[in-house]
């Protein structure tokens, strides 16, 4: 636990060290916070710079808490108790109201943001990602991961009245200065045929009519999270992924598997959004994050949070660059890996996973959120060096299942640094598309991606069933074939694995909190439990749903021919996959052929090998469709 | 003198109309069709959002904003090419468009398809819908579903489930708290949302031609639109009359008894407590006691503008420009314009207070021949 102030960081790393132990803080240049408020643990996950003190406010999404800290001194002034795992944080207009989302609270909290004391809470499940207020007060935006849509929340009568269609999981949500409109970034791509390049949503809603006005499209774009705006709104920078999975991933040995970057989308008129790399031809930099704007508009800085890096970006030089770009000088100026040397002027190396990034009110300092060390960095923005950093949390030793959360969000250990696992499953969960994943040939086996989400006791795994465990599927193979790095330390195969099978289920919005089943619900059951077929007669164990995805998960440990071996898949079985949160983790089948539910059946069950369907009334289905997405 | 005539019938039409909200009277007409940049003159369905003007046709959807049309087909993500109808969510202000391959919806710039294969919809072929508190319902040919934005849920409702005993579903209007479908061959039926309760109102004589006893309930179970006024009124469209029920009274309409230019009706569209119907012989409009009719003469391509009082003789007015057709398959309204949809063009109509010709009805004078004859869709 912390020991005060007077004790030394060196002292710290001394006995700790002769302890054999793995500090959560980086020790060089570390100031502790000076009060009693320290945390046990914090998780800073957002940032927000006071806009009268310089104060931060930090969102704590492993320590479920709001904290106000000293700007200069990096002391816990105050802190208060959110919701379970706190994501997005922002400010009324008047100051006076800041607005939490809580993920697996399903809740929104509307605090004071003097004693950030708890005012009201707001249920919406969903999985509440990001947050804005409209610009008068009254109404509140947040995004519904799972569901994607936006609801919207009339502050006065406390009550959602409508829900806009957004993209495919909504990430972040920032109003955009001088334009009237909320800018709402998408984790996924919108579904698009799994042969077809990934295409990022961005959902501009208009702030006074709370409907939405355009969808920007991010051809070749993945996992849009951070945004932020020039000082007149004028442009808007967005962290996004480029991934190559239409490419055999037999090129992860070729180094280029998913590239990273950022978008300039201009909120005037209407001009086609340019994307830009941040990588290096033999260096990534994974996990594209956070993304803040000085007020001065000359340059903005990026979190590469699976490289644990903060990159500079000159906006003169990168406008040079547009500019050629625009007039055709650079092609592919998207997927140029010899570009980003010419905008990017520092990459600073900051602490564990750094996902959130604020500037101070000045200009002067950048503060980053290292999410996985409780600490805050602070950039010298003149110097682009780390001149302190925050500790927020007492030092301590890692937990096994925290080294794991580490390795997985760290991309250090893959070739070149190109991705971490969380590249592919951000969130801990999937990335919605499907990847030719091994060396057996150009266009053989590709498979989709599959849920992390409650994966616990749901082995085998792989699509072909063949890996028995977690530690294996996450071990050698891993090491070997994805991240091409050939080697991974027992311990770290046992310490990623303890992680990964820690991943905890969504809430599931489709399942009512009591348990109980909806009506609709309760005939799919029928049904998937179903021993006859709706004339009586009986059915063979292979034709029945339960069979194959029995129990809680809904799920066998046997593989199946279920006829949807394709003219490229070497294997017809396959694993009887799990059913949990199978709501959420479209599109579906091994090969992501089925981009719902409905289509499993309609489309690829012709032969009645995946359960027999062919007397099911379209009813029927419907209500099949129900009681999977309650699993 | 004749200037003068014109002008007198011109205020005394406005007069009556501001005073008693009756329907307004359109005298001048504009076709919009494939010369114009439509993809087809064969129109079958118009709406009115705030910022455009939506064109269903049989070859694509239209949309008709600064002044110019652009069409969208399967190859913007459109279900299907024949749009059958089109309704605006009141609170997103997305656009629902019920089409003959399912049902698209068009986002800010995105369609999303739903359709029997990839959605709960219980079929392709999507008549009409209506989209209220969160849902959307669409009338499909087989049966009718719900879809709750909310929750992403789809519910069929057909013969096993409601008193559905025809499951075409042609037409479907919020009143309040209550969804009404209009069921081809199946009458009216109610969907009250609070009680989760279907009712069914049926033609009680079952009679085509004639309503045996007057007003004892809906004229005809082959309904084809219906729609909700202001009042709470629900008017049926059938293809043997028009009815219009309070919740207490029914109230009939046929062309022999009232000035209802066909009993062959396919659309009704409310405006305020007025109804609007569209016809195989043209377009009326009634606030239940007075009556206007809007007819094309093709043999002089001039419009013939009706009007009934409740009481008193009917005068008609000529005008120079006329709807494109007779046959009304869509009624919609933008601003003080109306928008009608048929079967060669759509025309938007508006008020411009100069009318050609105004006399009395006579003998001598033109007249479209009314035609009571069901004819099949």
């Amino acid at each position: 636990m912390y020991a005060g102030p007077a004790q030394s960081c060196a002292r710290w790393c001394r006995e700790l060290a002769l302890a054999g132990s793995v500090l959560a803080v980086t020790c060089a240049a570390t100031s502790f916070a000076q009060d009693t408020a320290a945390l046990d643990l914090c998780g800073p996950k957002s940032i927000l710079v006071e806009p009268d003190s310089g104060d931060l406010l930090v969102l704590c999404e492993r320590g479920d808490a709001v904290i106000r800290v000293d700007a200069e001194t990096g002391a816990i002034q105050n802190r208060a108790a959110t919701g379970d795992e706190p994501f997005a944080l922002c400010a009324g207009p008047s100051g006076e109201r800041l607005y939490v989302t809580c993920r697996r609270g399903q809740e929104v909290l509307e605090l004071d943001a003097v004693s950030l004391d708890t005012l009201r809470r707001f249920p919406v499940a969903g999985d509440p990602t990001g947050v804005a207020v409209s610009k008068d007060g009254r109404r509140l935006f947040v995004g519904l991961h799972s569901l994607d849509q936006v609801a919207v929340i009339d502050l006065q009568s406390a009550t959602i009245t409508k829900r806009l269609a957004a993209g495919n999981g909504p990430q972040t949500l920032r109003s955009a200065p001088n334009t009237g409109r909320v800018y709402v970034t998408n984790l996924l791509s919108n579904p698009t045929p799994t042969d077809q390049p990934a295409r990022n949503e961005i959902t501009v809603i208009d702030d006074s009519t709370a409907r939405v006005v355009d969808r920007i499209i991010l051809e070749g774009a993945n996992i849009g999270r951070d945004i932020a705006f020039s000082s007149d709104g004028s442009r808007a920078i967005v962290a996004i992924s480029r991934p190559k999975n239409l490419v055999p991933m037999v090129q992860v040995a070729r180094g280029w598997v998913v590239t990273n970057g950022f978008a300039v989308v201009s909120t005037m008129g209407e001009h086609t959004p340019m994307q830009f790399l941040i990588d290096l031809p033999n260096k990534a930099y994974a996990d594209p994050y956070g993304v803040a704007i000085t007020p001065d508009d000359s340059k903005f800085y990026l979190t590469s949070a699976g490289m644990d890096t903060v990159l500079s970006i000159d906006v003169r030089k990168l406008e040079h660059v547009q500019s050629e770009a625009a007039g055709g000088a650079i092609p592919r100026y998207q997927d140029h890996l010899g570009l980003s040397r010419r905008y990017v002027t520092a990459r600073v190396g900051v602490g564990a996973n750094p996902e959130a990034v604020a500037i101070s009110l000045d200009g002067r300092h950048a503060y980053v959120a290292n999410r996985l060390d409780d600490s805050i960095s602070v950039i010298d923005t003149d110097s682009d060096h780390v001149t302190r950093t925050f500790a927020l949390s007492a030092p301590r030793e890692l937990s096994i299942e925290e080294r794991g959360e580490r390795f997985f969000h760290s991309a250090a250990r893959t070739l070149q640094g190109q991705f971490a696992c969380a590249s592919c499953h951000p969130d801990r969960g999937f990335d919605g598309l499907v990847y030719d994943l091994e060396p057996d040939g150009l266009g053989m086996d590709t498979l989709d991606n599959r849920n992390m989400r409650g994966v616990e006791g749901t082995a085998p795994f792989k699509w072909v069933g063949t890996n028995p465990d977690i530690t294996t599927q996450c071990g050698t193979r891993t090491a070997k074939w994805i991240m091409r790095t050939g080697w991974l330390s027992s311990m770290e195969v046992v310490e990623l694995s303890t992680y990964i099978r820690s991943i905890p289920s969504v809430v599931n919005p489709q399942r009512r909190p009591d348990g109980r089943l909806t009506a609709a619900q309760r005939r799919g059951k029928e049904l998937y439990e179903r021993t006859t077929r709706n004339d009586g007669t009986p059915l063979t164990d292979v034709q029945r749903c339960d069979f194959c995805h029995p129990g809680p998960k809904g799920f066998d440990g046997r593989k199946f021919d279920v006829g949807t071996q394709g003219s490229r898949d070497r294997y017809a079985e396959f694993d009887s996959a799990h059913l949990n949160g199978v709501f959420e983790s479209a599109p579906y089948l091994h090969d992501g052929r089925a981009a719902t539910l409905e289509e499993i059946w309609t489309k690829y069950n012709l032969e009645d090998k995946h359960g027999y369907s062919s007397d099911w009334t379209k009813q029927q289905l419907n209500d099949l469709v129900e009681y999977l997405k309650s699993f | 003198m004749g200037k003068a005539i014109i002008r007198a019938a011109t205020i005394l039409g406005a007069f009556a109309c501001a005073a008693s909200a009756m329907p307004p009277h359109f005298d001048t007409w504009r076709t919009f069709g494939k010369a114009d940049g439509l993809p087809s003159d064969k129109i079958l369905c118009v709406a009115a959002t705030d910022s455009a003007i939506w064109v269903g046709t049989d070859k694509g959807l239209a949309r008709y904003a600064g002044g110019k049309w652009r069409t969208f087909t399967p190859k913007d993500g459109l279900a299907h090419l024949a749009v059958m109808a089109i309704y605006e969510d009141p609170d997103t202000g997305d656009l629902w468009i019920a089409t003959m391959g399912g049902l698209s919806r068009y986002s800010a710039g995105r369609f999303d398809t739903f359709n029997q294969l990839n959605s709960g919809l219980a079929n392709d072929v999507v008549y009409g819908l209506t989209v209220r508190h969160g849902e959307v319902w669409a009338a499909t040919a087989a049966g009718a579903s719900r879809y709750e934005i909310a929750d992403k849920r789809w519910t069929i409702y057909n013969e096993t489930n409601t008193p559905m005993h025809e499951i075409w579903c042609y037409s479907a209007a919020a009143c309040d708290d209550k969804i009404y479908l209009a069921v081809w061959g199946g009458g009216l039926l109610e969907y009250t949302r609070a009680r989760d309760r279907w009712r069914d109102y049926n033609d009680p004589d079952g009679e085509m031609e004639i309503d045996l006893f007057r007003n004892d309930g809906l004229v005809h179970d082959v309904v084809a639109s219906v729609d909700c006024d202001d009042a709470q009124r629900v008017w049926i469209a059938t293809y043997f009359g028009l009815s219009s029920y309070d919740g207490r009274k029914w109230h009939n309409f046929m062309d022999h008894d009232s000035p209802l230019v066909s009993n062959f009706v396919n659309y009704v569209r409310t405006s305020g407590t007025n109804c609007w119907i569209g016809t195989d012989r043209g377009l009326n409009a009634t606030d239940r006691k007075n009556w206007w009719t809007f007819q094309r003469d093709d043999k002089t391509g001039r419009g013939l503008v009706t009007y009934t009082p409740d009481s008193g003789a009917a005068e008609r007015v000529e005008t120079p420009t006329a709807l494109p057709h007779n046959y009304v398959l869509g009624i919609a309204f933008s601003g003080d314009d109306i928008w009608v949809a048929t079967e060669k063009g759509v025309a938007r109509g508006t008020i411009s207070g100069a009318t050609a010709r105004r006399a009395p009805i006579g003998a001598d004078e033109p007249r479209l021949t009314k035609n009571t004859e069901a004819k099949g869709r």
